[in-house]
């Protein structure tokens, strides 16, 4: 243990005195600590704004004036997604999908209002965030910091001196690791730390268990550079000299952090393509062409059932109205046809998300990211999940307001010029929209195959440099 | 009669030595065919995306066109029933739909306003990845809530961005360039031959160009290829229009791969080691391409926060539902007080507007009274939102000169046509055009005129064009000096190091 803390310290004094990788450091650290700052407060304000629309949402919903509750329906509710807290940490996806929903009779609409979209034209350069800088930038100072920690050795004549003082070679090995990449794990520490203090100060919403997730964040990251590190180490054991160390380190940083998940989303996206949105509108209207004629189809069926149901020989001497229950039948097979079409995008969404855990045994950082967002409640499964709910609570608030014209049997407004208003009372029966993102160990089991894909590159890594350190050449 | 010195290394051996030593080299080549590689992926990519956007656009227009053709039929078909009549009772304006200036005009309106798919984002997708490239147009005041066609894409793909020759140059041209030139004197200087051509009668500057020379090839020739590419892959009709501009993409390409040469001969001259120089040049890497601009983004966010779209709903549904609750007259006789043309008019039903026929003439001027009361308490925040979009921009534009990848992004994308400038351009001719559809139909509508077959032909059509190519060349010139000139920069420090 003491030659391990000492093999260790001497790395540590000589990372110290390496000017660049402080230097690059504090750049990272910088970057880091700014993107938390600014996260902080754009969640603040975004969260803000959204308490607000969706109270004066609901207060104008519920002081409407008096109207047919179907007109009301189409009004409809608009309804915000709860941002989650660690967006400030890993905002995943939220940037690319709408954050407001548009409720209302007759169908699930796409989001509205991508973030992206109000963002200045860098954005696509300016893509780091906290969370990518641990998964990025980090891997490349453990380039710099461990590539020739062990081939330096080698190429100076000491490394044969230690072995021969009994020195084991895997302690050697560990030792390097931790004093080596201290800065990186220094880093990795005032960052979870900021975290930490950035989400006491702002609090967290409906995210109930935050500080677990912080920790799962936290763990799913040092697995990551953990791995990394060891596969720098394990080359730098390998290879000749330094200078091939440094090439084959920087080509795996290169081809880990960059090309392989950037590979990865096209080899999805190409296998599994999603319709285009003029695809999707087109599928939109050709279910459109299905829907049967509410005048022609759906009130006669509606009459002819309730003429039976309730025993009576005339539609004049029903309790109901057959045009109000048509308008129920109307939106259940709207509902229903609109919601196949919503499905079928989200199939493809989902052939994709299978495609890019098929290829994360290829490249790791694949699934490290998945599970970033999905542990920050910013991945694409969140989304679908605030759309079913959201789904959920238009069918339950059209539902309440059509059947009330049902109970309240006034006939055919075109016909009688009689209407059947809802008021503030039917208006308030309406729940309000309260957004319940799901806990951790759902978002864990759904993405037990990642979990899998990191701890196994992780073992197999540690193993790969046990392995090496083993067999590690003097000269 | 005076001898020259003929030198002992003469240069085109140089040239010629250096030529084999690459063709050995096979880090060098495996850098090269990778980068080739992608690049080709990247053109294939966008070219691919480009013709899908192409037939969407077309199938767009396509249904528009066969949509605006069934309505005028049964309009011209119902013309001479409905001769010298308004359409006011509810029955007719369910019958007769494509005749009545509120079906066409705004409840199903057929006409949009689609972007034409700008030929040059082969090179370079740009903001058309996030921006809404169809719009339906209807008379209703406000256009964000009708826009068509939202995002069906993976959002991780949209968060990936799109590969295209622009982000490829961008990201790794670079790391080429650091590849093929990082032991360029590092190396020579690392195995001990570098005192070797110091020692020769030649100037050192010249010795390292040429050696230079054919890795600088390599790397401008695939930006030449890219350019080319895309002149090939682009439509025939389209070719005399998009030559300036892929003139001026390529050229802005070349400034860029200028600089990192130059970054990179400084690098190479000033460490002893090709690690220490590679180590250098990838932390200048990370910096230019990842650090600068993420921070710009950081600063910009910080400095000119843009409101959430939230605050526009809210907005919007307190002014729709204050429009709503405030009594029909005071709402018309405020619309009309701005309107004088229709105050003539209509100013006798400011009093009975209550009391109006449903889809009557009057219904219609008392909804549009609403909707105007509507948008003018709304544009506030709407001006509040573009203002912060706008000042972002600005500054993002001053900030460029931070990073050369910036600088160089700026430059390309401006030069394909899909940079914030574009779309802007795009919106503010929606924009326009949604003015002009309108007032087409104001009249029309308030009279309750049925359309006609004169009235369909001439409905507004929307017609964009792009911003002149002489315009976007102007605003790139200076950017494209700033890059050269911090190449010229570089590549003399190095030569100051090299006689060191």
């Amino acid at each position: 243990m003491a030659r391990l803390l000492s093999i260790a310290g001497r790395e540590w004094r000589d990372a110290q005195r390496d000017g660049r990788a402080w230097w690059m450091a504090s750049l990272v650290l910088l970057l880091v600590l700014t993107g938390l700052g600014a996260g902080a407060r754009q969640l603040q304000q975004v969260r803000e704004e959204q308490q607000a629309a969706a109270e004066s949402e609901r207060a104008v919903w519920v002081a409407q004036t008096p109207k047919s509750p179907h007109s009301a329906a189409h009004h409809g509710f608009f309804v915000f997604r709860a941002v989650s807290p660690l967006a400030m940490f890993d905002p995943g996806t939220l940037d690319y999908v709408g954050q407001i929903r548009h409720l209302e009779a007759h169908g699930e609409q796409l989001p509205r209002f991508m973030p992206a979209e109000d963002e200045a034209s860098i954005r696509q350069l300016a893509t780091l965030t906290p969370a990518s800088t641990l998964q990025i930038v980090l891997p490349l100072l453990l380039v710099v910091l461990l590539h020739g920690a062990v081939s330096d050795e080698r190429e100076s004549g000491r490394l044969g001196l230690l072995l021969s003082q009994g020195v084991s070679p895997r302690l050697l090995g560990i030792g390097k690791l931790l004093g080596g990449s201290a800065p990186v794990w220094l880093g990795t520490a005032v960052t979870i730390g900021a975290l930490a203090v950035s989400l006491a100060a702002t609090g967290w919403g409906p995210w109930r268990d935050v500080w677990t997730r912080v920790c799962a964040a936290a763990a799913v990251h040092v697995a990551w550079l953990t791995l990394f590190a060891c596969a720098i180490l394990s080359i730098s054991v390998r290879a000749a000299t330094t200078r091939t160390a440094l090439v084959a380190s920087v080509a795996l940083w290169l081809g880990m952090t960059v090309l392989g998940p950037r590979a990865a989303v096209e080899i999805a996206t190409h296998v599994a393509p999603s319709p285009t949105p003029q695809a999707f509108l087109a599928a939109l209207r050709e279910a459109e062409k299905d829907r049967p004629s509410y005048w022609e189809d759906l009130v006669p069926a509606a009459t002819a059932r309730l003429l039976v149901q309730y025993g009576v020989s005339h539609a004049d001497d029903l309790p109901v109205s057959p045009a109000s229950v048509a308008q129920l039948d109307q939106e259940d097979d709207d509902t229903a046809r609109v919601g196949s079409v919503f499905e079928t995008l989200a199939a493809s969404h989902r052939a994709q998300e299978r495609w890019l855990t098929m290829l994360a045994w290829a490249t790791p950082l694949v699934s490290v990211r998945e599970l970033s967002s999905a542990i920050a409640g910013t991945d694409a499964w969140h989304t679908r999940a605030f759309a079913a709910r959201a789904e959920q609570y238009r069918r339950t608030a059209v539902r309440i307001l059509n059947e009330d014209s049902v109970r309240h049997n006034v006939g055919d407004f075109l016909k009688t010029g009689v209407r059947h208003e809802g008021d503030a009372r039917l208006w308030s029966r309406i729940p309000v929209f309260e957004d319940a993102p799901p806990r951790l160990m759902t978002v864990l089991e759904r993405n037990r195959a990642h979990v899998v894909v990191v701890a196994t590159w992780t073992v197999a890594m540690v193993g790969v440099l046990w392995f090496t350190t083993g067999r590690v050449r003097v000269s | 009669m005076s001898t020259a010195i003929r030198p002992s290394l003469p240069l085109r051996h140089v040239l010629r030595m250096e030529c084999r030593m690459l063709g050995r080299d096979g880090t060098a080549l495996l850098a090269l065919g990778l980068f080739a590689v992608l690049l080709a992926y990247a053109l294939w990519n966008a070219h691919a995306r480009l013709t899908a956007d192409v037939r969407a656009y077309d199938a767009v227009v396509r249904q528009e066109h066969d949509t605006e053709h069934e309505a005028a039929s049964q309009a011209a078909a119902a013309e001479q029933q409905l001769a010298g009549q308004t359409i006011g009772s509810v029955d007719r304006y369910v019958q007769h739909g494509p005749t009545h200036p509120q079906w066409v005009g705004a409840s199903w309106s057929f006409r949009v306003a689609a972007l034409p798919p700008p030929p040059l984002s082969v090179l370079a997708v740009g903001r058309l990845d996030v921006t809404p490239t169809v719009y339906r147009i209807r008379t209703n005041r406000l256009i964000d809530p009708f826009r068509q066609g939202e995002q069906t894409a993976h959002p991780l793909v949209l968060a990936s961005g799109t590969l295209d020759a622009t982000m490829v140059v961008l990201v790794f041209l670079p790391l080429l360039v650091i590849a093929l030139g990082a032991d360029l004197v590092a190396g020579d200087r690392e195995r001990g031959t570098w005192m070797l051509v110091r020692s020769q009668p030649v100037r050192l500057t010249s010795v390292v160009l040429v050696r230079a020379a054919p890795r600088i090839v390599l790397t401008v020739a695939p930006v030449v290829a890219a350019g080319a590419g895309a002149w090939l892959l682009s439509a025939h009709e389209s070719r005399a229009e998009i030559a300036p501009r892929i003139v001026a993409w390529t050229g802005g390409a070349l400034a860029y791969v200028a600089f990192w040469w130059g970054a990179t001969l400084y690098g190479t001259a000033a460490r002893s080691t090709t690690a220490r120089a590679l180590v250098v040049l990838m932390t200048c890497w990370m910096c230019a391409v990842l650090i600068v601009p993420t921070t710009v983004r950081l600063w910009l966010e910080w400095q000119v926060p843009v409101p959430s779209r939230a605050l526009q709903i809210r907005a919007e549904r307190e002014a729709k539902a204050d429009a709503d609750e405030r009594p029909a007259d005071d709402v018309l006789a405020a619309f009309l007080k701005e309107e004088p043309g229709l105050a003539e008019r209509y100013g006798s039903i400011v009093g009975r507007a209550a009391r109006v026929d449903f889809a009557s003439g009057p219904y219609y001027l008392v909804g549009e009274a609403r909707d105007y009361a509507t948008e003018r308490a709304v544009l506030p925040t709407l001006e509040r939102i573009a203002a912060a979009k706008r000042e972002q921009e600005v500054l993002a534009r001053r900030t460029s000169i931070a990073s050369p990848t910036l600088l160089a992004h700026a430059l390309l994308t401006s030069a394909a046509g899909t940079d914030d400038h574009a779309v802007a351009a795009y919106r503010r001719a929606v924009e326009q055009f949604h003015h002009t559809w309108r007032t087409f139909f104001l009249s029309r509508l308030f009279e309750v005129t049925p359309l006609g077959r004169a009235d369909y032909a001439a409905l507004p059509r929307f017609r964009y064009e792009a911003p002149g190519v002489s315009q976007v060349l102007a605003g790139l010139s200076w950017r494209v000096g700033a890059l050269t000139a911090a190449a010229i920069v570089l590549m003399a420090a190095a030569a100051r190091r090299l006689r060191d």
